[in-house]
């Protein structure tokens, strides 16, 4: 069978790792021995340094091949929130998370979901990115710790993420790949081998075959950039992937300049 | 958007870019300082006492209507705005004041002279019957002369419609002179004409009946034309004395107390300056306000949590804070 996941000259069934060998998602799933914190690597130093500014009671992985992840506490919040309304441990296993246009931060919110939902609920999360416009990128899976500091000031890890990512995909093959059986075999898999799959995919504005990624999915978050897309432009993007799929919205980079008091008053 | 999407939006942008709002009311109320202090404004007053009952035709009628009274010095003020607003009144005080080179450049439009003019002129009324008149000038001379010029022109006004009867009047009885004058002339030159077209002896009673009614006739045309003749000329001394008389009378109901002096020193006091920054302040906080409009109006995208409900119809599941970059 051939992998949606990997280039047709790699299709060998398993998934190109963070130190290079391969493993198949199944033993990815069930050790999650391969990590990108492992202790000696060049990765692992970097990490820690970074680790000692972390802030009290926020999460952090270290993404492969680009850096740490923070979820601060609010934010951790925020998809506690997000957890608790979509009922995403008890009713989703695999839920889609995209955004009408590019740039509304869809990915971070997929991958704190992911961290929080991870580590808050000892569930084995997969977090499928579909990375397929990042240029050079290439299909990895990885396992990555979960770091948090606690109030008191102490590590807390042992929780685990897999993440895996399908890599560039050429814009002509992009409807294929999206539609093809291998895919839907490989997200069959994944669902069966983690607790929880989420999808992190492109947005929807920026290919056709987005929709149809959506449809692996059981529900599909939108996430909304405060200020970026018109509203129309919204409605007709949950309109196209269906209005009873949606979970629910999540407003992103909220920030307000309103002073509280005056917000109070307006009821905003 | 409705109305309320439209507020929250305005009030959040006004905060967001606060600086960028205000900066136009701070330059434009700085501009407005500015403006004021760099320009040498001179202003010249006089106060003119306006008597009930005077001359004056629209101070005779001054109304009392149930509870309302409006004062000689109120009425005169309306009087001249209204006068202001006539080229001929405006002419008359630029004439007067001889103040039209100094206040235009070669060429420029007569309207746009009587428009700076206008706007120099200022008349304030002060109790029942004072009327304060000054002009604004960037130059103490004109402002002066415009000042003064004003308010003669506007007694002057009072007195030409006051005495328009009388020196109607006098106008006819001059007409009415001359033609008696003439009337005169010609009888006394057709007497000459007979006398010499008819030579005979210089006792009248010497000459042939026929002759001597016609002679009567041409001294009696004459007697008649001087007689009327002198009439007029009495009734034309008795009209003038009567024009002389109106006009000294609405003089003495028009009493200048203080005539316009010529000012030594500019006024830009503090209270102009505050003037012109606040005025130009508004100017600014006005663009400031349209601008705000404008984005705010324009914004159609998702600004607000609640919004995610109004204008979707779908649930708000999380709001996620805006986050440095790390």
């Amino acid at each position: 069978m051939t992998s949606a996941l990997v280039p047709d000259d790699q299709v060998d069934g398993r998934l190109t790792l963070l130190d290079g060998s391969k493993r198949s998602r199944s033993a990815i799933a069930e050790t999650g021995e391969q990590s990108s914190t492992t202790e000696g690597t060049p990765g692992r130093t970097k990490f820690l340094r970074r680790r000692r500014d972390l802030p009290a009671n926020a999460l952090s992985i270290a993404v492969p091949g680009q850096g740490e992840h923070v979820v601060s506490y609010e934010v951790a919040e925020q998809m506690r929130l997000l957890m608790a309304r979509s009922k995403v441990e008890r009713d989703l296993q695999c839920l889609a998370v995209t955004s009408t246009v590019a740039g509304e931060g869809n990915s971070y919110v997929a991958r704190s979901l992911a961290t929080v939902l991870a580590h808050d609920s000892g569930l084995h999360v997969c977090l499928l990115e579909f990375n397929w416009e990042e240029q050079g990128a290439e299909e990895r899976a990885n396992d990555v710790d979960i770091i948090g500091i606690t109030a008191d000031g102490r590590e807390d890890t042992g929780k685990r993420l897999t993440m895996v990512t399908s890599g560039e995909v050429a814009p002509l093959q992009r409807s294929l790949f999206a539609t093809s059986d291998s895919l839907n075999d490989d997200i069959e898999a994944f669902r069966e081998s983690f607790d929880v799959v989420i999808l992190d995919l492109p947005a929807v504005a920026s290919h056709s075959g987005v929709l149809a990624l959506a449809e692996y999915a059981d529900r599909y978050l939108l996430v909304a950039r405060q200020g970026a897309a018109p509203v129309a432009q919204v409605r007709a993007a949950i309109e196209d992937l269906g209005k009873d799929y949606l979970a629910g919205v999540v407003l992103n980079q909220v920030d307000f300049d309103t002073p509280k008091w005056l917000m109070g008053i307006t009821g905003s | 958007m409705n109305f309320r999407g439209f507020v929250l939006r305005a009030v959040d942008n006004l905060f967001r870019h606060k600086v960028l709002y205000i900066l136009p009311v701070l330059l434009f109320g700085a501009l407005g300082i500015y403006m004021a202090s760099g320009v040498e404004q001179y202003s010249s007053r006089g106060v003119v006492f306006v008597q009930n009952g005077s001359f004056l035709s629209s101070l005779t009628e001054v109304r009392v209507d149930g509870f309302s009274y409006s004062y000689p010095s109120d009425l005169a003020t309306t009087e001249l705005y209204g006068l202001l607003e006539t080229e001929s009144f405006v002419k008359s005080v630029l004439d007067l004041s001889g103040a039209k080179g100094k206040m235009s450049y070669p060429g420029q439009p007569d309207a746009e002279i009587y428009e700076v003019v206008r706007s120099s002129i200022e008349a304030i009324p002060g109790g029942e019957n004072f009327v304060t008149i000054a002009a604004y000038s960037d130059q103490p001379d004109v402002a002066r002369n415009l000042s003064a010029a004003t308010i003669e022109t506007f007694i002057q006004w009072q007195i030409d419609a006051d005495l328009a009867q009388s020196r109607s009047a006098e106008q006819f009885v001059e007409e009415l002179i001359v033609g008696y004058r003439a009337d005169a002339d010609v009888a006394r030159q057709n007497l000459g004409d007979w006398v010499r077209a008819n030579p005979g002896p210089n006792i009248v009673t010497d000459r042939p009946i026929d002759e001597q009614i016609a002679l009567r006739s041409l001294e009696e045309e004459i007697t008649n034309a001087e007689a009327r003749y002198s009439l007029a000329v009495s009734k034309g001394e008795e009209a003038r004395l009567a024009t002389a008389q109106a006009e000294s009378s609405t003089r003495q109901g028009f009493a200048i107390v203080d005539a316009p002096a010529l000012p030594d020193t500019p006024e830009n006091g503090l209270i102009d300056l505050l003037i012109s920054g606040v005025f130009f302040g508004v100017l600014g906080a006005a663009m400031s306000a349209a601008v705000l409009a404008f984005t705010s109006a324009s914004d159609t995208t998702l600004r607000f949590p609640s919004e995610v409900e109004e204008l979707l119809g779908v649930d708000l599941l999380a709001v996620v804070p805006k986050v440095s970059p790390s």
